[in-house]
């Protein structure tokens, strides 16, 4: 919603809530799996004068993420929640219009909970709880000097002030940028820029092959906040009739990466931090733009080739094991990516829409051998016990996805309306959600009592299959 | 003339048709393409005082390979175990050979292709060192030794207030002198009964004594066998990167794990040679 309080102030008031339902019913294990958020945003814009104008945002989010499984009448809920309230006040001032400045200051907190687990038999005799809540404090103040320092040379230069508090353990930063353009013809530009950045909340991601499970996790005083410096280069290109290309490339540099040690223990751990190995990385690759703004067909093409390589990690806790050596790609190192979004303005009335998406599969690391293992008399003899060795070493299948809709509009007396019809994966491609592995025992084949596999089948689930939906917009 | 209004609805009606016709099953099976694998050597060789002296000596296969036929015992023994090698143990001045035999353990459902004809002696002071020369002339070593017994002090049965279920919990000291690693195995007394805990631990975070607890699921008249080994760190590390292993394979809350072998050698081989000592306590639970 978007108020005019004024000829020098608005308000915008948007809300969102989203909730996804997952439910699964293998031959191994099932379960229930719900994700959602919830975010409102209060935006406050204030014009001072004709050179100067400020924007000040609240904004609140609660992401919400839980499993539930049952077992053999024993039933767990996992579950991760962060919740954000950030105030932030931006400003943007004009000295001439050569040479403009933004700058402001923001606040978050953040409210964590790790590994909520709550699990126990469902005759009660069995029941415990774990989990660890965080508290944290994120604030950044910034300074941004965007100026034409001639027709062909333009130069934006600033600072980021950043500090993060949790637990008793502070952090700050400086986090310098700069950036260039020199126009080489009047339809060719030239862009540089260099960028030092801090990062405050840690994703980490377990590389198994299973449902893939995220832990967002904040710095403290045994994890130090990650850094990074980014070079990159790029060509601007004015093609002539709404037509544009841009090329660039990139070099990023990573310091304090996060990564699980071998056989960490995610959930029910409130030692979460004992599960975490540190080390760098380093990513680079090629970005291809080519963009039509004009005409009755718009639409942008973008392609990206890229590369993560990470390496020298070491557990924070020396005694846990970290046995890969030299380099190794993290699981979402996606070596092509590609979008493509179309817009058909067929008359006044009607229009048409697609989206086509495709992107290398994310990495997993699986076991490329097995082993039977006998053990001491009296434990139980292990007929498949996985041989891992180098880590992320699967590549998923490829991810693509068509989204096609088609857009009636009309035009009540009150204001603007339209109805969009829209297939979400239009052509039903199976994308993996995870993948599971699944020993098939076909008959009673028994050594001593034991059961023997026949062999072990790898089964896919996907998401969802073809999608239809409409949509109602209205304007008044 | 058709209206904007009846497109609109035909089109809606003929996607929907459309998308009715798809399959909602949303799993399948599905090829997988790992890297190359070659087949490592597997020991698994406990000593075990009073007992022979033996080795089983076996391979991994590609993970999604066919397992051999169990019901072609032969050919299932000859897929599994690797014969041919030289296997030695040497302790003290003895050097005690291995010889390439097959003995079977029919009480503990166990079998070794390398046996010796001497009995592990109770020398908790002096290594063991452990040599295989593979029919391809690569070695594998290792090197143990058997630490002392720590016993169980005692086992107490708790019976629920106004209920026929009963837990164990079970005592022993920590030994002291260092770190020390234990693996605590459960079980009822019937030979194929599958543990009901098995677990390894250390004594990182605890003083004096231990106490390991079971969950209320006995009842009068059931034996229960409390086994407590004293272990090796490594067989220890071992031991958890097995577990890991096992539990990190398709566990969407746990990480995957590179098992943790305490062989050395040039044959890239895997597996486990230690030294056994525990102490083992019988309860019958009955209320007192």
């Amino acid at each position: 919603m978007n108020f005019q309080l004024g000829e020098k102030d608005r308000i915008f008031l948007s809300g969102y809530f989203g909730r996804d339902v997952f439910s699964f019913d293998g031959d191994v294990f099932d379960f229930n799996f719900d994700w959602g958020n919830a975010t409102g945003t209060l935006r406050w814009n204030h014009v001072f004068s004709s050179r100067l104008f400020s924007n000040t945002t609240l904004t609140f989010s609660d992401y919400q993420y839980n499993i539930g499984n049952e077992v053999t009448g024993f039933s767990s809920n996992l579950g991760s929640n962060i919740q954000d309230i950030n105030g932030k006040a931006d400003f943007y001032y004009a000295l001439n219009n050569q040479h403009q400045f933004r700058f402001g200051a923001q606040l978050t907190g953040h409210a964590f909970t790790v590994g909520k687990l709550r699990a126990g038999s469902d005759d009660g005799l069995v029941s415990f709880s774990a989990g660890k809540d965080y508290r944290s404090l994120e604030w950044g103040a910034y300074w941004w000097d965007d100026w034409n320092l001639s027709d062909r040379f333009a130069l934006q230069a600033g600072f980021r002030w950043s500090g993060f508090q949790t637990s008793g353990n502070a952090y700050q930063a400086l986090e310098p940028r700069i950036s260039s353009r020199f126009v080489l013809t009047d339809n060719l530009s030239l862009k540089a820029s260099y960028a030092h950045m801090v990062q405050y909340l840690h994703l980490v991601a377990n590389a198994g092959v299973a449902l893939p499970t995220d832990v967002w996790y904040p710095s403290t005083a045994e994890v130090q906040p990650q850094r990074s410096d980014q070079v990159a280069i790029g060509l601007a290109w004015f093609l002539g009739n709404g037509w544009s290309a841009e090329l660039e490339t990139y070099y990023k540099q990573l310091d304090r990466q996060l990564e699980f040690v071998d056989g960490a223990q995610i959930f029910v751990n409130d030692e979460l931090e004992k599960e975490f190995a540190i080390g760098r990385g380093r990513a680079y690759g090629l970005e291809l733009g080519l963009e039509k703004k004009t005409g009755k067909l718009t639409g942008w093409i973008g392609y990206t080739l890229a590369r993560v390589i990470r390496e020298d990690f070491a557990p924070l806790d020396p005694s846990r094991s970290f046995a890969q050596v030299g380099q190794f790609a993290p699981i979402y190192d996606r070596r092509h990516d590609l979008s493509v979004v179309l817009f058909w303005e067929i008359s006044k009335r009607w229009a048409a829409s697609a989206t086509f998406v495709y992107g290398s599969g994310d990495l997993r690391w699986l076991p490329v051998g097995r082993l039977t293992f006998q053990d001491v008399a009296g434990t139980e003899l292990k007929t498949v016990v996985p041989v891992f060795q180098d880590r992320n070493n699967f590549r998923l299948p490829d991810y693509h996805r068509l989204d096609a809709g088609l857009i009636w509009k009309f035009f009540p007396k009150w204001g603007e309306s339209d109805l969009t019809l829209s297939l979400v994966n239009a052509y039903d491609r199976r994308n993996v959600f995870f993948i599971y592995l699944d020993p098939v025992f076909e008959n009673e084949d028994q050594i001593g009592g034991i059961q023997i596999p026949q062999g072990i089948k790898a089964k896919q689930v996907s998401l969802f299959p073809v999608l239809p939906a409409i949509t109602w917009n209205f304007k008044f | 003339m058709i209206t904007h209004r009846f497109l609109f609805v035909f089109v809606a009606v003929c996607f929907l048709a459309g998308s009715l016709f798809t399959s909602c099953n949303l799993e399948k099976e599905v090829d997988i393409e790992l890297p190359d694998y070659d087949n490592q050597l597997v020991v698994e060789c406990y000593l075990e005082p009073g007992l022979p002296y033996r080795l089983s000596l076996s391979k991994s296969a590609a993970y999604f390979a066919p397992f051999p036929d169990p019901d072609d015992m032969g050919g299932f023994l000859q897929e599994l175990l690797v014969q041919g090698a030289e296997v030695r143990i040497r302790h003290k001045d003895q050097v005690i050979l291995l010889e390439n035999r097959l003995s079977i353990d029919l009480e503990n459902q166990r079998l070794y292709n390398y046996t010796g004809n001497d009995l592990v002696p109770l020398d908790t002071l002096e290594p063991f060192f452990l040599e295989i020369v593979t029919p391809e002339g690569k070695k594998i070593t290792g090197q143990t030794r058997l630490l002392p017994q720590v016993p169980i002090d005692s086992v107490v049965v708790e019976f629920k207030e106004s209920d026929t279920l009963a837990r164990t919990l079970t005592y022993f000291g920590d030994p002291g002198e260092g770190s020390n690693f234990f693996r605590f195995v459960l079980r009822h007394s019937n030979r194929d009964s599958i543990p009901l805990q098995d677990f390894t631990l250390d004594d990182r975070f605890v003083d004096k004594s231990f106490v390991l607890g079971a969950a209320y699921e006995f009842t009068e008249g059931d034996t229960l066998v409390h086994t407590l080994y004293h272990v090796e760190e490594s067989y220890y590390r071992f031991l958890e990167s097995l577990q890991r292993a096992v539990f990190g394979n398709g566990n969407p809350f746990a990480q995957p794990s590179p098992l943790t072998s305490n062989l050395g050698g040039d044959a890239g081989a895997v597996g486990v040679f230690t030294g056994l000592q525990y102490d083992r306590l019988v309860t019958i639970i009955k209320r007192r």
